[in-house]
């Protein structure tokens, strides 16, 4: 009985000193007064949960983004440094004015359209039915996160979202706790799978 | 003071982490923003077929119909110019546009070719004593456009921007650290 009593204290306190010299590794500090900094922050700390849960990021919707971003841009950039002179150049002018409210209605319509408030998404797993979309939301003011995983391809059909206030993730010195916040997206995660499984 | 500092080194610290990813997308960000504002004037120029449709007065030689520091909108159609109007023209060799009134004009056929020439409401004399050597009258491409509309007072702020340029460099920054630490 002692023995066991003996045997088993140790190892809890090496865990301690090694689960707090982790957290001060990589701890992210943040102002407790900025809501939309929390939600940066927690968005951040659940990509690398739900990277490091074995998805892999599936970019294509940030790189359509910057393309586009780049494409409108240019085309400002054109219209500013054509070494013409109007009126000689009006008609390269109409040119790129069209173009850069071309890009920029894509860029506003469909990409935000299908980004949302989505702020990750990932591959197929293997094994695994679908892409995800993870999204969250945090009203202005607001103590409660909620973030919501569904496919990517149908995000109204089936989702699984979780809604915690903030208070559990950050302490009242600004710093996040990343453990707390990874176990609670591994849990969401798999509860998304085992939803999916059972479909 | 030291609230000002700890907001910056939060900025940049939450700037130093970041990756190439997410420094493409405030870039562009930023870049889209900047560019929105290029491409409004773009249109203006488009639309009101001038190629600079918003002028501000520098001199006092039309007053006191414009004072200097008003702000000038400008139009131009394909109607010649008529003497009375009021029109904003470029001398070659010069980078200033003068706002002046066309009091004689004269066509040279029925082409539309016009010559024109005119006169600061203020000033004693006509314009040619502004025109270049051996200029003696105005062409339909020197001019920019026809004055249509006038905003008071408000040019004075561009006439103080460009006689103290730190100001321009410090309203820049400004405007680039709002930017900035606005971030939602």
């Amino acid at each position: 009985m002692a023995k066991g009593k003996r045997s088993s204290a140790p190892p809890q306190a090496v865990k301690a000193v090694e689960v707090s010299r982790e957290d001060t590794r990589e701890s992210t500090k943040v102002n407790l007064a900025d809501g939309a900094a929390l939600k940066r922050a927690l968005d951040e700390a659940a990509s690398k949960a739900v990277l490091s849960a074995g998805y892999q990021e599936d970019q294509s919707i940030s790189n359509l983004k910057i393309g586009f971003s780049l494409i409108t841009c240019a085309f400002a950039a054109l219209a500013q440094f054509y070494p013409r002179k109007y009126p000689d150049n009006w008609v390269l002018l109409a040119v790129c004015v069209l173009g850069y409210m071309a890009g920029t209605g894509v860029l506003n319509f469909y990409v935000a359209g299908r980004e949302g408030d989505a702020f990750m998404f990932t591959k197929r797993r293997k094994g695994l039915g679908h892409e995800l979309r993870i999204s969250s939301s945090m009203q202005r003011y607001s103590e409660w996160y909620t973030m919501v995983i569904s496919s990517s391809h149908d995000p109204s059909r089936d989702s699984v979202s979780m809604r915690t206030s903030v208070t559990k993730y950050f302490d009242s010195t600004g710093v996040l706790a990343t453990k707390v916040l990874e176990a609670d997206v591994t849990k969401l995660l798999n509860d998304w799978e085992s939803q999916r499984k059972r479909l | 003071m030291n609230a000002i500092k700890s907001l910056i080194s939060d900025q940049w610290n939450a700037l130093a982490t970041l990756n190439i990813r997410s420094l493409l997308l405030q870039g562009t960000n930023l870049g889209l923003i900047v560019t929105s504002a290029l491409i409004v004037w773009k249109t203006l120029i488009l639309f009101t077929g001038s190629e600079s449709p918003i002028v501000v007065v520098l001199s006092g030689s039309m007053e006191p119909g414009f004072y200097r520091g008003d702000i000038l909108f400008l139009y131009m159609s394909s109607k010649p110019v008529r003497t009375g109007e009021i029109v904003v023209f470029n001398l070659e060799g010069r980078d200033i546009p003068i706002v002046h009134r066309a009091i004689k004009v004269h066509e040279q056929d029925d082409a539309g070719n016009i010559n024109i020439l005119t006169k600061g409401d203020n000033n004693s004399q006509d314009d040619r004593v502004l025109y270049n050597e051996g200029q003696k009258w105005l062409e339909r491409s020197h001019i920019m456009g026809r004055v249509v509309g006038c905003l008071p007072y408000v040019g004075q702020v561009t006439i103080i921007l460009n006689d103290y340029p730190k100001l321009k460099y410090l309203l820049i920054g400004v405007l680039g650290l709002f930017v900035f630490t606005s971030n939602e």
